[in-house]
């Protein structure tokens, strides 16, 4: 039989195939060097138009030149590169230097495009720039978890009582990343999330009011302490966990006496929670409470409770001395092993 | 007669090897073609996202990265600052000494200022070989040292498990330098997703790049042949194959070198096995197999531009030993596993995946040297047209260069992860060169692994590290 007709063949299709490959990577590779070789000195230039225009804080007629010489994309590109590294007013010339080039308006136009990647990448460039007042906050509720999360970024620098409300109710959002960022923008809005996580944190359940106490703790403020102390008997392990470390964050003898009560909880989350709480408050009348939870069935408990002893310094050391002669052998166990230690640090 | 049925089968043997190989091409080509999609989306989801973001946060998920160290003194010291200086809020390094009968531990006292942490509490969910000690940095307070009996790999990543406090580990080799802002982009898909129970990275070849400090200060392809023809197969396999894989059916490995995991996922399914050489790949799989049979995230991802670099064999005899010890892993791991392969049960992994890795990864060196011996041998005794024989060698061979040039085009289109375009040309001449005698050499090796596998060998072999090409860090 004679092969030569489907060698022949195959050897066209597969050098037709390596020609189209080859010619991908070369033809490619000597555009993108080409492209670099020729937009580099406009780019340069455009860059240092940019610099001056947030050192001088206006667009000087110079400068608008030098950034349109460049496309539209790599405009966008300069802008987004400088604009993360300022804050204030060099950060506010350059919004308004974006503004000017049109750069804001291309962004705001594609935040209310029906094409998500469009939606997403407007919002982006918004939250880096500045600017979207009124078409960004539509995104909070985008079908998309990736708008959403991006819009919930760029709602962290825009206090405004509506769009904080609407941040704290997509607390729940189904999305890991949402949620991630929605309770990062709650801690870096501060003071202003205070009033609606109380509201949160007073009504909901589940995920969100877990969501909202670990957004309060890590605010800290005193006016949550009231609304975190009414969820101390909630019926889910996780909330009243949290709502512990809520209230041992804020402090003070009221609250640090709501912690202690809870070393007696049912659930051993909730009180491994309380004994590091009562660690980082330093609140020594606990301290033959905790040496009491050395004995107690969960590792996470006895370890807290060691931990916390240890920091209260000679007082909780005799504690855990004692422990060392204790009939329980996890007791003895763990009071040994946290004298050893050369130092202590609460987990988290 | 004899000559008739001899023939009849060497040309059968011939057609069998050459539809296999057409098939095979087909498929990674396939592969490449899906890789291509999602590279594009991933670029698409990444334009000037905000990594920054994370660095600054308070809720961001601790990270604890497991680096087990056997012998490692000539570049431990550099992987760990590599490790410390990574952009990411919370993490924590736990190193592993495993035994190590070098200095290692000794390097790691003097650079890193460490002191004893005598029988710390630590909860033993998984057994490991006895601890000997615990350590931390004075200089450092987000490195911890453990100090254990040589158990092997499997045995040291498990006690660094146990000993972290991370939500998500990171396991990586001592050797690897992972790059600063790797784990931002790694962890995307666990804050994306809560199905998501592990995710890998790309892995890239150190060797002929600039490192300074443990960081490469200096992107470059290899220039030397074998370190060169191996960075072609790591492109090719994780630009193409793992990335390709995310949208057919999920991956089945995640690299020991360098991959995230939910640290309670793989403490709940026991940890790395000890009694396995492909104990990475064996733990991805139990993970995935626990999953569909218990219920619950089973989600394995592969994120193409978090980038760690590794050092790769210089040398032929330890190039052997490696690939070698890669087949019998995968062999073993296959064995275990093997209800898996072709069950319904096992939704796309049972289906597509794990007869992938039978059917392609595990018998394709065979295969090769099947059709490579048949050609050659059919040639001497004339029942094989040379014609016939080009072809063979055309569609096993000449597919697989354009594979590896789509590759480089992909990546030239992409990362661009190893400089300029004149070190994807030295990449291409070493995809070019790769078929002739290459090849045919791993090919024997693999065959070897396999063979070894069904003798019970189940050693690792001895991997002789050379030390980057490195510099030490500028004084100010």
């Amino acid at each position: 039989m004679s092969w030569e007709p489907l060698l022949l063949e195959a050897a066209l299709v597969l050098a037709g195939l390596l020609v189209a490959a080859l010619a991908l990577l070369v033809v490619h590779g000597a555009w993108r060097v080409a492209a670099d070789a020729s937009w580099r000195r406009p780019t340069a230039e455009a860059r240092a138009a940019l610099a001056e225009t947030a050192d001088r804080l206006e667009l000087t007629p110079d400068a608008a030149r030098a950034l349109k010489r460049l496309t539209a994309r790599r405009r966008i590109d300069l802008f987004a590169e400088l604009a993360p590294s300022v804050a204030g007013a060099p950060r506010s010339a350059l919004a308004d230097a974006a503004g000017a080039l049109d750069v804001i308006a291309s962004a705001e136009r594609w935040c209310r495009s029906r094409r998500w990647r469009r939606r997403l990448r407007g919002a982006r460039l918004l939250t880096t720039l500045g600017g979207g007042e009124t078409a960004v906050p539509p995104l909070l509720r985008d079908p998309r978890p990736e708008v959403r999360t991006q819009a919930a970024e760029w709602a962290a620098s825009h206090p405004e009582p509506e769009i904080v409300s609407t941040l704290t109710d997509m607390l729940d959002d189904p999305r890991g990343l949402a949620r991630f960022t929605v309770m990062d923008s709650l801690i870096r809005l501060g003071a202003s999330a205070v009033e609606p996580l109380g509201t949160t944190i007073d009504a909901a359940g589940g995920v969100a009011a877990v969501a909202a106490l670990r957004v309060g703790t890590a605010i800290a403020d005193p006016r949550l302490a009231p609304h975190a102390r009414r969820r101390l008997d909630d019926d889910d392990p996780a909330i009243r966990a949290w709502a512990v470390r809520l209230v041992g964050a804020v402090g003070g003898d009221e609250n640090a006496a709501a912690v202690a009560t809870r070393l007696h909880d049912p659930a051993d989350e909730v009180r491994a929670a309380a004994a590091v709480a009562l660690g980082r408050l330093g609140h020594w009348p606990a301290a033959p409470a905790l040496g009491h939870c050395l004995a107690d069935p969960s590792w996470a408990v006895r370890r807290n409770a060691a931990l916390a002893l240890r920091s209260f310094g000679p007082a909780g050391e005799l504690l855990l001395n004692r422990a060392l002669r204790d009939e329980d052998t996890f007791a003895r166990d763990i009071a040994r092993q946290t004298l050893d230690l050369p130092e202590v640090s609460l987990p988290a | 007669m004899v000559g008739d049925v001899v023939e009849a089968l060497f040309v059968g043997l011939q057609w069998f090897v050459l539809g296999y190989f057409l098939i095979v091409n087909a498929f990674l080509i396939l592969l490449l073609a899906m890789a291509a999609v999602d590279l594009r989306r991933q670029r698409l989801d990444v334009w000037q996202e905000g990594r920054w973001r994370l660095l600054g946060s308070d809720v961001a998920p601790v990270i604890s990265i497991l680096a087990p160290a056997h012998n490692e003194e000539a570049t431990v010291t550099e992987s760990i600052r590599s490790l410390l200086t990574l952009r990411y809020p919370s993490l924590e390094v736990v190193l592993v000494n495993d035994g190590s009968s070098d200095a290692t531990l000794a390097v790691l006292e003097r650079d890193f200022d460490l002191v004893a942490v005598h029988a710390a509490p630590i909860r033993r969910r998984i057994e490991t070989q006895p601890i000997r000690g615990l350590y931390r940095s004075r200089r450092t307070p987000g490195l911890v040292v453990v100090d254990k009996e040589n158990g092997g790999k499997a045995d040291a990543l498990n006690a660094g498990l146990v000993v972290a406090t991370g939500e998500l580990a990171c396991a990586i080799d001592a050797d690897t330098i992972v790059e600063p802002d790797a784990l931002q982009r790694m962890i995307r898909p666990f804050l994306m997703d809560d199905n998501v129970i592990a995710a890998g990275g790309t892995l890239r070849v150190v060797n002929g790049a600039d490192v300074r400090a443990g960081r490469v200060v200096r992107e470059r392809a290899p220039r030397r042949f074998l370190p060169g023809v191996q960075a072609v197969e790591y492109l090719r396999a994780f630009l193409a194959g793992r990335v390709g894989w995310n949208r057919l059916g999920g991956n089945l490995i995640i690299s020991g070198a360098f991959g995230l995991f939910r640290r309670e996922a793989m403490i709940e399914a026991g940890g790395y096995r000890h009694d396995t050489v492909g104990e990475d790949m064996e733990l991805v799989v139990r993970m995935r197999r626990l999953a569909h049979e218990r219920g619950g995230p089973e989600q394995i991802v592969f994120v193409p531009d978090p980038v760690a670099w590794t050092e790769v064999p210089r040398r032929l005899r330890i190039l052997a030993r490696q690939r070698d010890r890669w087949h019998r892993g995968l062999a073993d791991v296959l064995h275990r596993h093997r209800r898996v392969i072709l069950n319904p049960r096992y939704g796309a992994m049972g289906l597509v995946v794990a007869p992938y890795f039978v059917f392609v990864e595990l018998l394709a060196p065979l295969v090769e040297l099947v059709g490579v011996l048949v050609a050659i041998l059919g040639l001497i005794f004339g029942v094989v047209d040379i014609e016939f024989a080009l072809l063979f060698l055309l569609v096993a061979y000449g597919l697989g260069l354009v594979l590896t040039v789509l590759t480089l085009a992909l990546e030239e289109w992409t990362f661009c992860g190893y400089g300029g375009l004149r070190d994807r040309l030295v990449l291409l001449l070493f995809g070019a060169l790769e078929s002739i005698g290459y090849r045919q050499l791993t090919a024997f090796w693999r065959v070897r692994g396999l063979v070894r596998h069904w003798r019970g060998h189940r050693d690792w072999g001895a991997m002789e590290r050379e030390g980057f090409r490195t510099q030490p860090a500028e004084q100010p």
